[in-house]
Parts: C-alpha cells; sequence; structure tokens
C-alpha cells in the first residue's frame, strides 16, 4: 500500500519532532516526515491545507479514526477532509504534507487535545452491543441532534464498533440528502456494514465496482431525493424515506445476521426541531432507540418531552456534542459533495476508476424534476410529489447531476418517481445548435432507455 | 468471478456498477463482495 518511492527527504524522523512542547513555529519543506506523539485518550483534529495531501503511519500505539482502526506501519492519505485521529493508548506517528505547512504549532501542537465524549460513545456502544446478543432483532439507532454536533461522526464510530470484534453487519441508515454517504450528495441510502470502513474516506468508502477494490466494496440500497434542503419540499422528502425504509425492512427481515445487528440512522439536523418529521421517520422506519447528541439545559427538557410523545422515555439517550465536531461552512460542505460526484465516476486516491462519454440526440431523452421552492411558490395548488417535464436545454441540464431510473423513457411521470435507480449520469455538454447532449455514465455501455430525473447537483470538471 | 475481478484491476479499466434492483438488493448477501485484502487473507 505505501507507494512512497523515493520521495521521502533523507531526513532523520526523530529530528523532526513538532509535537514535544518546543511548538516551534518554523515553516515546513513539503513532505518532509516529521513524528508526533499523541498521548492516550487525546485526539489529533487534522485540517489539511486546501488540495493539499497529508499523509501518516503509526509507528507504535493503537489509534483510529472514527472507530475505525489504523494498521501500523501502513501509510494513509487524507485530503479535503477535517477528522480527528484518537489515540486509544499512546501512539506515535509519522506524517508529512504536500504543502507547506505555515504554522507547525497551529497545525500539529494547538490542535491535540483530550476527547472527553469518548467514554460516551463506547458506554452507548457497549449498551447496543448489549441490547444485540439479548435478542434475535438487534436496535434500531436514530441518532439526532443540532447542526454540526457530531451525529454523523457518531454514526460512523458506532457502525465501525459494531463491526470490531463480532461479526455483526449493522444498516447505515442516512437520512440526510446533504450529507453524501457510498454515495452521491442528495441522496437517501442504506448499507449494511459488513468490513472496514475506509479511514481514509470521507463519504466512508467505495461502493461496488466492475473490479475488485483495495477495500471490500459497499453495496448500498440508493434513493434520490434529488433537491438541496429536505424543507424545500417535504412531502417528497417523506415519500423517499418511505420507500427507503420499506427496503431496509425487507432486507433485515431476508437476512438474520442483518438483523441481529440492527441499524444506525443519521439525520439532517433539521428533523430534532420538526415533530412531523420526528413522527413520520421515527414511526416509518421502526426506531426503538433515540439518541440525542445534546447539553443538558432548559432546552433538552423540552426536547425529551417532544420526544417522549413518540417514544418510551426509556429508548432515549442523551450524550453530549462530540469534542472535537466542528462547525464547517458551506463551502467544505459543497466541497465533500463536489468530491463525492466526482469519485462515483472516477474513483478515489485507491482506486482509478474509468466512466465512459456518450453523445446522444436530444429528442432521445426525457428529464423530470421534482417540485422544488420556487416550482412550489409558482404553483402553491399543485400535488408535492407530482415530477414536471425538464425541456432538454443548456440551461437547465449543463453540467448538472441526473439519475438515471429504472422506469422506461416513456413511463408517467408518477411511474417515474416510485421507480428504483440504476446509477447516475454528468451532463457535460448540451449543444443546442446541433441537439446533441454529452453525458458521463460510470459504467461502459449505451445509455439505459430510461426515464432521467434531474437532481439540484452541479458539478464542473 | 474472481477472475474476471483481476484481470480488470490489471489492465484498470475498472468502473462503477450500476445499482442493483431493490428487488435483489433485499436478498443481497454481503459475503459475495469480492476485494483485493480478502482475496490476500485467504490465501
Ligand atoms: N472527534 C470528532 N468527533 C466529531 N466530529 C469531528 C471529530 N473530529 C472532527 N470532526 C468533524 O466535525 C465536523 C462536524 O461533525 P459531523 O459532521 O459529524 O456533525 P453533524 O452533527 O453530522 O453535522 P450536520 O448537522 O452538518 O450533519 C465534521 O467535519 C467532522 O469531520
Ligand atoms: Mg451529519
Amino acid at each position: 500500500m505505501s507507494l512512497d518511492t523515493g520521495v521521502l527527504p533523507g531526513i532523520d524522523v526523530a529530528t523532526g519532532d513538532a509535537a514535544d512542547g518546543s511548538a516551534n513555529s518554523f515553516i515546513t519543506d513539503t513532505n518532509e516526515s516529521r513524528t508526533l506523539v499523541i498521548p492516550m485518550g487525546q485526539q489529533w483534529f487534522v485540517d489539511p491545507p486546501r488540495d493539499a495531501r497529508v499523509s501518516l503511519k503509526v509507528v507504535s500505539g493503537v489509534a483510529e479514526v472514527f472507530g475505525t482502526e489504523l494498521a501500523n506501519d501502513v501509510e494513509y492519505t487524507f485530503q479535503d477532509w477535517k477528522f480527528s485521529l484518537f489515540a486509544i493508548e499512546e501512539t506515535t506517528l509519522t506524517w508529512r504534507c504536500t504543502s507547506v505547512i505555515p504554522d507547525l504549532a497551529e497545525f500539529v501542537t494547538n490542535r491535540v487535545a483530550a476527547n472527553s465524549t469518548a467514554k460516551y460513545v463506547y458506554n452507548l456502544h457497549f449498551a447496543l452491543e448489549k441490547l444485540r446478543n439479548s435478542s434475535f432483532e438487534g436496535p434500531k439507532v436514530i441518532v439526532l441532534g443540532e447542526a454540526q454536533v457530531g451525529k454523523t461522526a457518531l454514526c460512523r464510530t458506532l457502525c465501525s464498533y459494531a463491526i470490531k470484534y463480532r461479526d455483526y453487519q449493522p444498516v447505515m441508515v442516512n437520512l440526510d440528502p446533504q450529507e453524501p454517504i457510498l454515495a452521491p450528495p442528495g441522496c437517501l441510502t442504506a448499507t449494511p456494514v459488513s468490513d472496514l470502513l475506509d479511514l481514509q474516506s470521507p463519504q466512508w468508502g467505495q461502493t461496488l465496482t466492475s473490479g475488485a477494490t483495495q477495500l471490500h466494496g459497499k453495496q448500498p440500497l440508493v434513493k434520490n431525493f434529488g433537491l438541496e434542503l429536505i424543507g424545500e419540499n417535504l412531502e417528497l422528502y417523506l415519500e423517499t424515506v418511505r420507500q427507503l425504509s420499506s427496503g431496509v425492512r425487507e432486507r433485515t427481515q431476508q437476512d438474520s445476521v442483518v438483523q441481529r445487528s440492527g441499524w444506525i440512522v443519521d439525520t439532517p439536523a433539521s428533523a430534532l426541531n420538526n415533530p412531523q418529521i420526528l413522527q413520520a421517520v421515527i414511526k416509518q422506519l421502526g426506531v426503538d432507540v433515540i439518541v440525542v447528541l445534546a447539553p443538558e439545559d432548559e432546552h433538552w427538557v423540552e426536547t425529551l418531552d417532544t420526544l417522549s410523545q413518540i417514544i418510551d422515555r426509556n429508548s432515549i439517550i442523551r450524550i453530549p456534542p462530540l469534542t472535537g465536531a466542528v462547525p464547517v461552512d458551506d463551502v467544505y460542505k459543497r466541497l465533500l459533495q463536489r468530491n463525492a460526484i466526482r469519485d462515483y465516476f472516477y474513483g478515489d486516491l485507491n482506486t482509478v476508476l474509468s466512466p465512459y462519454m456518450i453523445s446522444v440526440d436530444s429528442q432521445d431523452l426525457t428529464v423530470w424534476k421534482p417540485r422544488g421552492t420556487m416550482d412550489l411558490v409558482e404553483h402553491p395548488d399543485a400535488s408535492k410529489l407530482e415530477f414536471i417535464p425538464v425541456p432538454v436545454d443548456q440551461s437547465n441540464l449543463q453540467h448538472a447531476l441526473v439519475v438515471i431510473t429504472t422506469a422506461p423513457r416513456r413511463a408517467r411521470p408518477e411511474e417515474v418517481m416510485a421507480s428504483p435507480i440504476l446509477g447516475f449520469g454528468l451532463i457535460t455538454e448540451v449543444n443546442e445548435r446541433r441537439q446533441k447532449v454529452k453525458i458521463l455514465l460510470p459504467v461502459p455501455g449505451q445509455l439505459p432507455n430510461n426515464a432521467l430525473v434531474l437532481t439540484a447537483h452541479r458539478y464542473l470538471e | 468471478g474472481s477472475t474476471a475481478a483481476t484481470a480488470a484491476t490489471q489492465r484498470n479499466i475498472q468502473s462503477r456498477n450500476w445499482y442493483i434492483p431493490d428487488s435483489e438488493w433485499v436478498l443481497f448477501k454481503d459475503e459475495e463482495i469480492v476485494s483485493i485484502s480478502h482475496d490476500q487473507a485467504d490465501r
């Protein structure tokens, strides 16, 4: 796995020590290898400079990234991702970065700190483990909380812990379309986690490809919501949740390992304070454990009150917002979404994929879209679940991510809305004069003769 | 099969798969998934 042929400078690693407390604020050379010791129970919040790669190798000790342990002496590479490296035991590692770090103290020393919430996560994991061990039907856990309290990080950690010591396969259910987990953005997904998650990947890893991959590819059930925010069309969102949950329930019934392992359900922040969403989601999925990441304040009393009207109070667990969960801006979120689209077609740092470009006549495309905010303002009485036709032109489709459904091209819009999806295409060029459209497909071959659905996401290469 | 998979890796023309139909997904067993690390571990 380590491909660092000749890029390491001939510097004695031990002299490059940055975390010895001396806090030298000198500029690093690019790719200079440095050593860092993270004391037990502390974590390094790694924030690679934009476009740069940070590579690191554990020399001794035990460290994990969101619950997935790093192997010793294996080099891991990270790009465009803010994450924490948590030392379960004192960990010595070497690291390097492809770009200059202007302030080492700021990059490393100041960002190593105690993880005071790790114990809550462990305890929660052991509580869930007890439930798994005591029944054929594992816990179906939903994680709620305000924005950026660590909901997604907690789900990821719980999934990783569940498969660490035992043969469980928890289903990771993602109900936040803004969070690209094992899929492009705009989707709700359900993925049995049957093997290691890729700790280098902000999207948790890769889905299956035509060949073998370094890490076990995942097989998600993917439902396209397609709009940016769930508030734009709540009815459509809840319908998408309904479609996903019926699949997850059935898989759970068919697969005794999945059934014993239960589910971990991630949610968008807006779910917590919207009783309509809460009710629908909890009932729809048949969730039986609620975890809320929240401080214990007056607001918590209200939250507990609301939740206990939906589910038994004993099934509600509160833990504090996670140490290390940082507010991230929209620019960063968009970067992750963009990269998720790129990875879907082209693969990631470890698995290079070859997508396939085709050219089709405009008249051979049938494109629909869901009703979003603008459209619902213009047509307040329209059915919110109805898809509307999209004219094939540049303003609508250039650079757009489209869903390739399994519904035939001439199918009625209701049928298109209800149909499972094959995957995504990326419209790279609309030539109106020649009436031609270029589409990037993930899989070589013809464009399936199916209806397409426009998403709110765009990608420029 | 895994022979085809290895050949694809060598030629480096791997691409993503279409998603399987919902009716297959609900019956899918993750044990069927092939990965390099597992191939090596199995030997
Ligand atoms: N140890 C850590 N625990 C939790 N989050 C961490 C940690 N280290 C880094 N982070 C980062 O903090 C940010 C916020 O965490 P996360 O995305 O899990 O919150 P969230 O509640 O899911 O946010 P949102 O409401 O946007 O979905 C992420 O960028 C995450 O990678
Ligand atoms: Mg999240």
